[in-house]
């Protein structure tokens, strides 16, 4: 009977790794719906409670584990039957893997396996293209502005430069953009009409936030009034003629751009 | 401005046929596309509360809002009803011939509809931390070229511009494709029931009163949303809260309330928080703020309306060939570029910027920015 079982769990795994690289393959959803209503068997009635369970979790786990990118929540409820609590087969999963090097994340846009971030010195090492968890391997300076990006977009590298003190070059803003973490957004209304950067999709993925809500200490930042443009400020501004300095650089951005 | 005046007057004074049918063949070419709207007065000051009343009591609220909702309502419904008798009309005569046909909305309900929602917008982002004001709204929204990734306060704009499209007119299907399209907006997490969020609104019942029900559904919706970051469910809450009212009202589409008022100090409970879809007592914040909004709203109609009727006097002293579809644009939208009407009616940027300048010295439209360059014009 046992034997019977894992027989059985085998090719239903192999069915559902076949659903998943169809999924992977052709994006359109009728060609999944269709795979699912004929050799896949979400369900998995005539099995009892426990074991059940057991392939739900298997099944999530390969599918996520299979995947190149996140795994939306609603394809991995096709995976398992109308029954079964995705929450609670995810937190059991996560469980699972406590004592593993990898965790189950839940980053913008959905699941996905990530090696523990104590363990990226040891992936870099091999620098064989394996990717990292945690973010790409930035130098400070790049942190830095792209923090600052995340907390003030959308922002203009001349409105960075001040913040810092220095001017941030063009090429920390075209490498964090060759690394997908920030786009460029509208352009703003100043003369020469720089670029306002934004923070991507990409960027919530890779520092593990489900929303820009999710920057730590955001309400310690605003009571020390970092994140307020203040009246008095531009004023100051005017007054020292740093607005002219700022009406000559952006022209120079234009050109390179 | 004189000869309507006097017309009015002699309305108001003589109900005679003769004079009537005379004054009706004296513009008899004109009189299919006489354009008449309500001359909005001011409040009463019985419907904008006692100002000190510190106790909050739901009935007080309710009337409040019911009283200036049910003024709003009549607004909304002026456009095309050339029969509103018993109102003061004015004429709007030579006003533009194809606007508002076919609606019962008045003509500048686009210019309204979209300005209250920058205001809703700018009032969220302001909720959710975000730096942008309405300034930096509008420049997002009007300037960004259309491979531009948008900014996180942009895209609480778009969510509440969604309101002026044609899928979210009430007659259209309000359905689980339609709140994925509204949720995307604010990119709520892509595994949120968008079935259920589409079955409250419709269920929405009919015995309990408008208000009511929009304080039910967006505490309920907030259940739904419960996988999405908290700040983003509570403003979809109060997205779906304005839909819902619109329904109830049976208006052509929904205006941006909830959002413009609810974290105004004036709404809040004594402990001085913004008031959440959680907290018991939700009913009655939802109450005030709806009074507060549409006190606002309504005085904004009252000056878009006076503009409007400026800007459709002035609309035939313009010599620029194209000038109609432009003239429609600023009625529909809360403010445009140059660049965007020239596209829009196929003029050369610098005739549309003329255009412009034009409509600033005729005083029929406003630059909004305050800027020397990159300049957006609006009523």
């Amino acid at each position: 009977m046992k034997g019977y079982a894992d027989m059985r769990s085998t090719k239903a795994a192999r069915a559902d790794g076949a659903a998943s690289d169809e999924t992977r393959a052709r994006r359109s959803p009728c060609a999944t719906v269709r795979g699912g209503d004929l050799l896949f068997d979400a369900d998995l009635v005539d099995l009892p409670q426990a074991m059940r369970w057991r392939e739900w979790m298997g099944r999530v786990e390969a599918a996520i584990f299979a995947s190149p990118t996140a795994v939306a929540r609603e394809a991995l409820t096709k995976l398992v039957g109308r029954a079964c609590n995705l929450d609670d087969l995810l937190s059991d999963i996560r469980d699972d893997l406590r004592t593993r090097p990898y965790e189950l994340v839940h980053v913008a846009g959905g699941y996905q396996l990530r090696t523990k971030a104590r363990y990226a010195d040891a992936i870099r090492v091999l620098n064989n293209g394996a990717r990292a968890a945690g973010p790409p391997a930035l130098t400070p300076n790049e942190s830095f502005v792209v923090t600052a990006i995340a907390y003030l977009q959308p922002t203009t590298r001349t409105e960075l430069s001040q913040l810092a003190g220095r001017e941030i070059s063009r090429d920390v803003i075209g490498s964090l953009r060759a690394h997908g973490l920030i786009a460029a957004g509208p352009r703003v209304a100043m003369p020469g009409a720089p670029y306002a950067y934004v923070t991507t999709k990409r960027f919530l993925e890779v520092f593990g936030l489900a929303s820009l809500r999710d920057l730590p200490d955001i309400e310690k930042l605003e009571d020390a009034g970092l994140l307020q443009r203040s009246a008095s400020e531009i004023e100051l501004d005017g007054m020292f003629g740093v607005e002219d300095e700022d009406a000559v650089e952006p022209v120079e951005d234009v050109e390179v751009d | 401005m004189l000869e309507i005046d006097s017309d009015t007057f002699v309305d108001a004074r003589s109900s005679s046929r003769a004079t009537k049918n005379q004054r009706a063949q004296s513009r008899s070419d004109t009189a299919a596309d006489l354009q008449k709207s309500l001359e909005i007065q001011p409040l009463p000051r019985w419907a904008k509360g006692a100002a000190g009343a510190q106790d909050r009591r739901q009935d007080d609220a309710q009337f409040l809002a019911g009283a200036v909702l049910a003024l709003l309502d009549q607004i909304l419904r002026s456009g095309a009803d050339v029969s509103s008798a018993g109102n003061r009309a004015v004429d709007v005569s030579s006003a533009g011939k194809n606007f508002g046909e076919g609606s019962s909305e008045p003509v500048f309900v686009g210019a309204l509809r979209q300005r209250l929602a920058l205001r809703a917008a700018a009032a969220c982002a302001a909720m959710a931390r975000l730096r942008e004001d309405e300034g930096a709204l509008r420049d997002a929204e009007h300037l960004a070229g259309v491979d531009a990734a948008p900014t996180p306060g942009g895209r609480l704009h778009c969510l509440w511009r969604f309101f002026a499209t044609r899928q979210a007119q009430i007659d259209a299907r309000l359905d689980a494709a339609f709140m994925r399209t509204a949720a995307d907006c604010l990119e709520l997490p892509p595994h949120i029931d968008c079935e259920a969020l589409a079955a409250l609104l419709q269920e929405a019942s009919t015995h309990e009163n408008p208000l009511n029900a929009a304080a039910r559904v967006s505490a309920r919706a907030l259940h739904i949303l419960d996988d999405a970051p908290q700040i983003d469910a509570e403003i979809f809450a109060l997205w779906l809260a304005d839909l819902v009212l619109a329904r109830r009202l049976a208006w052509a589409a929904p205006l941006p309330f909830l959002a413009t008022t609810i974290a105004h100090p004036s709404i809040g409970s004594a402990t001085g928080r913004r008031p959440r879809p959680s907290d018991p007592d939700w009913c009655l914040s939802v109450a005030y703020a709806y009074a507060r909004a549409a006190q606002d709203a309504y005085a904004l109609a009252g000056e878009l309306s006076r503009r409007s009727e400026t800007l459709l006097s002035v609309a035939p002293k313009l010599r620029a060939k194209r000038a109609a579809p432009v003239v429609d644009l600023l009625l529909s939208d809360d403010c445009v570029s140059a660049a965007r009407a020239a596209k829009a009616a196929g003029l050369s940027d610098r005739a549309s910027r003329r255009l412009f300048d034009r409509l600033v010295a005729l005083g029929a439209v406003r630059e909004l920015t305050g800027r020397p360059n990159f300049r957006l014009y609006g009523l």
